[in-house]
């Protein structure tokens, strides 16, 4: 799953269609649009509103190791240099209430100019009280801080991906909806296909054993009367021998066939067996 | 599956961050100059980058980072009781680097550290005077490279040049430079010193390609380390940690004799030699970081903190190791690591 979180409509409005994501009503607060493989929450502006509706979100539709989070929006930048519609990855995000810092994994290839957003809770105009000089590439936020902090408690580091779009150079210069959605739209494809190649190739949490093997396990320990303790050696040693050669389940059936016709009597008899099982399976 | 990972993650290094405080020390413009394609990031402290929540090693091991950083205090451990202290009274390690650009399967850092990137403190000034204060007082065995492989990276830092230098200046110490690496070049100016101990891990060839991940190969180790000992470097081998697996005996049998068919024995000053056990915390680590991994997943007892092969099988595999050793070496010159008694 790919979680996309915008503090903006017209920012989320190119991604919806870009996607082609159909509102959804089961997030309480929030504009929720999904197409079941892609989610886009608009959070509202701000670090709060943001970890809000990240944490709303993700405590509904549980994240896992194999998806990825995204902030996509625009910033202001004081840099020239960096035109209006300039795509910026962040691999840098300071709080400015807090001076916090965070820092997303930039463990993937990309073509993209990286650099370093400052999130202030208020709309920054020109040089913000306080607020420390950037070097390199610098550009100003509302959100991104708090989508990660939030982010952070579902994620790891190397699935949050931070997108800034130039819109601004902190004049107080007003905006339209429509030049705020053009300016994203430009950047959803390169955007998200390169989300999409990483997300296909991110390994999803796997069970450690299948219902198969979960299910001999079970037939193992009780025909054996296994202490709770003896279950856990039981699955570790079971867990080594398929890690070393692929599978458990032919060469354990046999074994039960083998030696247990019928359950152990006693725990005794069963630990004397459990023996015999270790020394073949390790 | 190269080409996959070509496609997909960054160069090792392609990110290096930077405390604010050290951005202007020597060690790291030198460093920086070295990796001129690289992006580079301020941080206020590394702890900010490498001691985040929730990072995955395994994740990271795939595309490392390098944090240049200065350390403020604890520049020397004393030896911990699950070191091997080759028979010195003053052993101390010391972690000039944290984590290490291979990636073994059994490797303790992957359970001790949260993430895979690389700490590099460049105030070695620092090091320097603690070790001198130190020596005031009795010589100082002094390990350098446990918590990462400082020869293996040596075209980068440049640090056992430094710290070779340091010991031929002061007598009472005795550095050890552990590692697996067989980049002959990064040594080959470097002055042999009677106080400088060269350590290469070696491992069986099947060891080496099912887990050892990005190391060089056996005999390209072995070549390495005829050619310091052909310059002087004064060398220690050392078969630690030993993997048991069904034919862990002929593999290491063959181990042993490649690698004293190779190098003369007579001029190796000693072996260490060690079965692989591990702490319940770090296991505990790797399992989760690597639940694919029979070295990690093997059913492993455990007591007084420590998981291990079990007494019968770990005295059995030191007893037989001892043994294929002694057909080269004496046994007064084979170190085995012993648990701490209580």
């Amino acid at each position: 799953m790919i979680n996309i979180f915008t503090a903006l409509h017209c920012e989320a409005k190119p991604v919806i269609e870009y996607f082609g994501l159909k509102r959804h009503q089961d997030i309480n607060g929030f504009q929720f649009f999904s197409n079941g493989l892609i989610n886009l929450l608009i959070t509202g502006t701000g670090p709060i509103n943001a970890a809000i509706g990240v944490t709303s979100l993700c405590s509904v539709h549980n994240p896992d190791s194999g998806d990825i989070l995204v902030n996509i929006g625009i910033c202001g930048t004081d840099n020239p240099d960096l035109k209006k519609g300039a795509l910026i990855l962040c691999n840098k995000i300071v709080d400015l209430s807090t001076y916090k810092t965070y820092y997303p994994d930039m463990l993937f290839k990309h073509s993209f100019i990286e650099g370093t957003v400052t999130t202030s809770p208020v709309p920054v105009i020109n040089k913000c009280e306080g607020s420390k000089a950037e070097s390199g590439i610098a550009v100003t936020d509302m959100e991104a801080s708090g989508v990660f902090h939030s982010g952070a408690l579902f994620f790891q580091p190397h699935q949050m991906f931070f997108f800034k779009i130039v819109s601004d150079y902190k004049t107080g210069e007003q905006l339209s909806q429509e030049k705020v959605s053009e300016l994203v739209a430009v950047n959803a494809a390169p955007v998200f296909n390169w989300v999409t190649q990483i997300h296909n190739r991110l390994p999803d949490k796997q069970d450690i054993f299948s219902v198969e093997e979960k299910s001999l396990l079970k037939q193992t320990s009780e025909a054996l009367k296994l202490t709770v303790s003896m279950q856990h050696q039981l699955n570790q040693v079971m867990l080594y021998h398929k890690v070393q050669y692929g599978s458990f389940t032919i060469e354990l059936k046999q074994f039960l066939v083998e030696n247990l016709k019928e359950p152990c009597k006693s725990k005794n008899e069963g630990k004397k067996y459990f023996e015999k099982l270790k020394k073949r399976f390790v | 599956m190269k080409s996959l990972k070509r496609d997909l993650y960054n160069r090792a290094f392609s990110h290096i961050y930077v405390e604010r405080d050290i951005i202007n020390h020597p060690n790291t413009v030198k460093i920086l100059s070295r990796f001129p394609k690289s992006g580079i990031i301020e941080i206020n402290h590394y702890k900010d980058v490498f001691s985040r929540s929730n990072q995955s090693f395994s994740m990271q091991k795939k595309s490392p980072s390098l944090i240049l950083a200065k350390k403020n205090d604890n520049f020397l451990y004393k030896g911990a009781p699950v070191c091997q202290d080759f028979g010195n009274n003053h052993f101390y390690y010391t972690t000039l680097v944290m984590n290490c650009i291979y990636d073994c399967e059994y490797c303790f850092l992957q359970g001790m550290y949260s993430s895979a990137n690389i700490v590099v403190f460049v105030n070695i000034e620092d090091y320097f005077e603690q070790v001198e204060k130190i020596l005031q007082n009795h010589p100082v065995y002094l390990c350098l490279s446990y918590d990462t492989d400082l020869l293996a990276l040596e075209q980068k830092l440049g640090f056992v040049q430094e710290w070779t230098s340091f010991a031929e200046r002061h007598s009472g110490l005795t550095i050890e430079v552990r590692t697996k690496s067989s980049n002959f070049k990064a040594i080959e100016n470097l002055k042999p010193s009677e106080n400088v101990i060269l350590a290469w891990t070696l491992s069986p060839e099947t060891v080496q390609k099912s887990f050892e991940h990005n190391t060089p190969p056996l005999r390209q180790r072995i070549t390495c380390i005829k050619k310091a000992i052909d310059k002087g470097f004064r060398v220690r081998i050392c078969f630690d940690p030993i993997i048991y697996s069904k034919d862990w005996l002929s593999s290491f049998n063959e181990l042993v004799d490649i690698t004293f068919t190779r190098i003369p024995a007579d001029r190796v000053i000693d072996v260490g030699l060690g079965v692989f056990r591990i702490s319940r915390d770090y296991l505990k680590r790797m399992r989760k970081n690597r639940p694919d991994s029979a070295i990690t997943q093997y059913p492993y007892e455990y007591d007084n903190g420590v998981y291990h092969y079990g007494r019968k099988l770990s005295d059995s595999i030191i007893s037989s190791a001892c043994g294929i050793i002694s057909k080269y070496m004496p046994y007064e010159k084979i170190y085995i690591w012993k648990e701490a008694e209580g």
